[in-house]
């Protein structure tokens, strides 16, 4: 038998907005975001299978099983409609999510998500996944950025923090494995993700050495794609104001188009 | 599977990192209207007002500086300005 999934809530609010991290990471990623979304928002930051306080949770490396799992823990909760934000291989889960059950997800915002071409840097994952001190960390972390990029001593913390539980190298080797395997990952249809009837945000570094920002070239027309110029793969380190603008932004429209104060539809977001 | 001991370390870690911007701020602003928090739409736009003048009087500029695109930008301007930001773009 697994373990519960874990997360990490904070908030009140008629909103609640779902947080998935990236590979490699913990619901931490999202410590400087929180004050402000959680002002007016409930919200929730789940740490994926397979990381941190999840470690031994069901659906590790497997984005459906890690979607399921979500929905359980919210339905658990009483939560029928959720906004839902994810980075990376959250942003994969997330999509997931929304395609699974759209009724309940009532916007998304995918940072750099995974899932959406088959391009991804495999070797630059295994490092990081196999990054197990500062220097190490600290360099994968940098590979990953743009060009201009720091690491925050925070992340750096966290990371080591993470690590250092019983098990959890040998889960993000494992995973990695899984995710990137042959440098190819598995793609959600186009016509899947076009299909999608909520206000769905992209946000994507132009730099992203993990996951090519040409991925967004033929992402559906009703996505609203921003591009952050500089920016490489760590978008929520990197560009923590564009992020909590984007999820933001995306939960208002989505919140308008629900209450009727706004006519607009999804689909005509851009000309 | 909740933990509300991590708030205290969260808003201890924001503190000393986004929270004086000027976009942190306009995202709570946008989401405490979108979300019908009249109290914290009030102390924020006060906030923003008093620290980011030149962003209140005009986050058009501040958006297009950054490169944000045309739609997106508009969707945040209206937002901020229905939040209560000035009409200065």
């Amino acid at each position: 038998l697994s373990d519960p999934i874990q997360s990490v809530r904070a908030g009140t609010g008629p909103q609640t907005l779902v947080l998935l991290h990236g590979f490699g990471a913990t619901h931490a990623v999202w410590n400087d975001l929180l004050p402000a979304l959680s002002a007016t928002m409930q919200i929730i930051a789940y740490d994926l299978p397979g990381h941190g306080r999840s470690l031994d949770a069901a659906g590790a490396g497997q984005a459906k099983t890690m979607a399921k799992a979500i929905f359980e823990d919210l339905a658990a909760a009483g939560l029928e409609s959720i906004h839902v934000a994810g980075h990376s291989m959250g942003g994969a889960v997330a999509a997931l999510m929304a395609l699974v059950a759209p009724e309940r997800v009532a916007s998304l915002t995918l940072l750099a998500p995974g899932g959406i071409g088959e391009s991804i840097n495999g070797t630059l994952l295994r490092r990081y996944a196999a990054a197990s001190d500062e220097n190490e960390l600290k360099t994968s972390l940098l590979a990953m950025s743009g060009p201009q990029a720091l690491v925050p001593q925070a992340t750096l913390r966290q990371a080591l923090a993470m690590r250092a539980r019983p098990g959890q190298m040998e889960r993000l080797a494992g995973i990695v494995a899984m995710i990137a395997r042959g440098e190819r990952q598995g793609v959600i249809p186009r016509e899947s993700l076009a299909a999608l009837t909520m206000p769905v945000a992209v946000l994507w570094g132009e730099k992203d050495p993990v996951l090519p920002f040409a991925q967004t070239a033929d992402l559906p027309q009703g996505f609203v794609v921003q591009a952050i110029a500089g920016a490489g793969h760590m978008l929520v380190e990197e560009a923590p104001d564009d992020v909590l603008l984007a999820i933001t932004a995306n939960v208002a429209r989505a919140t308008a188009i629900a209450s009727g104060r706004n006519e607009e539809k999804p689909g005509q977001s851009r000309p | 599977m909740q933990d509300d001991m991590h708030k205290a370390e969260l808003a201890a870690s924001a503190l000393t990192t986004t929270a004086a911007k000027s976009h942190y701020l306009a995202a709570q602003l946008i989401s405490a209207k979108a979300t019908g928090n009249e109290t914290t739409r009030r102390t924020t736009l006060d906030e923003l007002v008093d620290k980011f003048p030149k962003f209140a009087s005009d986050p058009r500029a501040a958006f297009l500086k950054r490169k944000y695109p045309p739609d997106l930008t508009d969707r945040l301007v209206v937002a901020l300005r229905a939040a209560g930001l000035g009409s200065g773009s």
